[in-house]
């Protein structure tokens, strides 16, 4: 295949996967100024793998989002400061108030933990595949989504309620 | 109830969005990842050429230093000289594990360490100015070069005597270092060994050791007395004068002049009573002729193979009442023919020198001049003088041996001495090295994941 018909095919991937991908970005980030840029570093890194990945583009993006995401912590230490209680939000609106205090809660968890929370619970993703998405065992996975699942239900009580989907 | 998928998916369902998607944005990332994928290609190239270069330079570095290969033994080879003889490294392999050397050239004491300390060793040189250490039984490792002194390398290098050290019957009279109880011979070319032990009580004082063709002269007394006993009676017996040819037993010496060693190199005896020199033919008891040098010298005079000069050191300062260590003047005179003559000596030029080695040829005798730290070889009927011999530059160079055939030999430019790493260096560089391969594929593995 010619380099034209790879970038074509590039460009077609990202117009048609983008939102999607930002909007896995923005989970494991919680912020959208993040999430774009995090999604723009993941597609630059993809385009030189293009013509190995070019048949199934998208595991190997999300593979670098998620990577991505938890090394830009590491040499950022852009962590947020975790607290056990949300702060009140002077919203009254009962369903934004519920996706602040999961967003709120998504960002006190460590890096790895929420990419591990938006692999296994948003992405679907088995946990063999999300081990091998992050580069970690599959123990791992299991430890690390149940402890962000247990601080994930301290901090936001209505989750007790929800039932955790995907496996 | 919701699941926390639906939970996560609401979330980023209601994400605040920025400028909506176009095909310019992915033109644009396409370009950026060009751009990127070309910045990785060089700087993995780079690394790579790093990586290597670094690797090159360790193993160029390392392999001189740890691969040290000598020839195997050749008895057959002939004698030649380094024109210079150098300390070798004290990480310089032993002869257990290069093999044996073959003829000797000279033998150098030289410090030889090892994981745990170091000693005094005994560096052979062979033909080839190939370095090793002599790994032989019984040989003294007490620190200090005075031992080495009394080593004694035949005139063809072939064989090595020794002091053997070991222990007495009784308490040894040394408090420090090894106590002697024998004399052995080491064969350069077989590699064996022949010992010969005496029964001694205290040990042994070896006096003198020295080759005169294939028999070894030893001399030495018994220690009466242990270390911690007071000295009532002195501290050790008469000395007394052994033959030890090759193939044979050692037996004690009952000719004439029993209480002197003969010249080294001189076949069959030649001995310097006074100032005078005796020459003795068969055994080394019939005395055939009687050199009478008209100088009283410090030193004994040399005789020349064919027996017809002699070469000898005057008085530095002239003054016979005094001993000097300063360089001295050479003499040398022709002996005339009779059993009994004197020989009529004359200042060779103006040539100093320290000690007279032996003779290259008849007419060219080999001296070491303290000054230029060397061997000089000198014309004795025109004074033309050569450097033969670099010696070492400490101060094991007084203790070096040189075989004296070689001292006859052609020359040749001799190599350096090999570097060989201390191996605790090595251990640690390569320690380091794999920490760098480990640091380096995981950087490579992280490189290639994303």
């Amino acid at each position: 295949m010619a380099a034209s018909e790879d970038r074509a095919g590039f460009e077609e991937f990202v117009l048609a996967r983008r939102s999607a991908l930002l909007r896995t970005a923005y989970l494991m980030t919680g912020s959208h100024e993040d999430a774009e840029d995090l999604l723009q570093v993941a597609l630059v890194k993809a385009v030189p793998q293009w013509r190995r990945i070019r048949d199934r583009p998208e595991p190997y993006v999300r593979r670098i989002l998620a990577r991505e995401s938890i090394s830009r912590w590491r040499r950022r230490r852009w962590r947020e400061v975790g607290t056990d209680e949300l702060p009140e939000t002077g919203t009254h609106d009962a369903d934004v108030d519920q996706r602040e205090d999961l967003r709120r809660a998504l960002l006190t968890l460590a890096p790895r933990q929420r990419a591990v929370v938006v692999l296994r619970y948003y992405e679907d993703l088995s946990e063999a595949q999300t081990a091998e998405a992050l580069g970690i065992a599959v123990g791992t996975v299991k430890s690390q989504a149940r402890d962000a699942l247990a601080r994930l239900r301290a901090l936001v009580p209505d989750l007790d309620e929800a039932t955790v989907g995907a496996g | 109830m919701t699941s926390l998928h639906d939970r996560l998916a609401d979330l980023a369902e209601h994400a605040p969005v920025g400028v909506p998607p176009d095909a310019s944005s992915g033109h644009d990332l396409w370009e950026r990842g060009r751009r990127y994928g070309r910045r990785r290609r060089v700087e993995t190239l780079t690394l790579t050429l790093v990586l290597l270069a670094a690797v090159g330079s360790l193993v160029g570095a390392l392999l001189p230093a740890t691969t040290y290969d000598v020839g195997p033994a050749d008895a057959q080879a002939g004698l030649r000289l380094p024109d210079r003889l150098q300390v070798p490294s004290p990480w310089s392999p032993g002869t257990d594990d290069v093999g044996e050397l073959g003829p000797l050239a000279a033998v150098v004491p030289a410090e030889r360490r090892t994981w745990t300390g170091s000693s005094t060793g005994l560096a052979g040189v062979s033909t080839d100015g190939d370095y090793a250490f002599l790994d032989l039984p019984g040989l003294s490792s007490t620190p200090g070069l005075e031992e080495g002194a009394r080593v004694a390398l035949s005139a063809d290098g072939r064989h090595v005597a020794y002091p053997l050290a070991g222990t007495p019957a009784g308490e040894p009279n040394r408090m420090e270092g090894d106590t002697f109880v024998g004399v052995a011979v080491y064969d350069t070319v077989t590699g064996e060994v022949d010992r010969h032990r005496v029964e001694t009580e205290h040990g042994i004082d070896v006096s003198g050791l020295v080759w005169t063709g294939d028999t070894l002269w030893v001399q030495y007394g018994q220690w009466d007395q242990a270390a911690d006993e007071d000295a009532e009676t002195g501290t050790g017996s008469d000395y007394h004068l052994y033959t030890w040819p090759l193939d044979q037993r050692p037996r004690r010496f009952d000719g004439p002049r029993p209480d002197l060693l003969p010249q080294a190199g001189l076949s069959p005896r030649v001995v310097a009573p006074g100032a005078r020199l005796e020459v003795y033919d068969g055994d080394g008891t019939a005395l055939s002729r009687v050199l009478r040098p008209d100088v009283r010298p410090e030193s004994p005079a040399v005789l020349n193979p064919s027996g017809n000069r002699v070469a000898v050191l005057g008085d530095p300062d002239g003054d016979p009442g005094t001993r000097s260590s300063d360089a001295a003047p050479l003499l040398a005179g022709v002996v005339p023919d009779g059993p009994d003559v004197d020989v009529t000596t004359e200042p060779v030029g103006d040539v100093r020198a320290d000690d007279i080695w032996g003779w290259r040829d008849d007419w060219t005798v080999v001296v070491r001049a303290y000054s230029a730290n060397a061997l000089l070889s000198v014309d004795v009927n025109t004074g033309a003088t050569e450097r033969l011999v670099r010696l070492p530059q400490d101060g094991s160079s007084s203790e070096v041996v040189v075989a004296q055939d070689a001292l006859a030999a052609p020359t040749f430019s001799a190599p350096d001495a090999p570097y060989v790493l201390d191996p605790r260096l090595r251990l640690a560089l390569v320690v380091l090295g794999v920490l760098l391969a480990g640091l380096g594929v995981v950087l490579w593995r992280r490189r290639g994941r994303v």
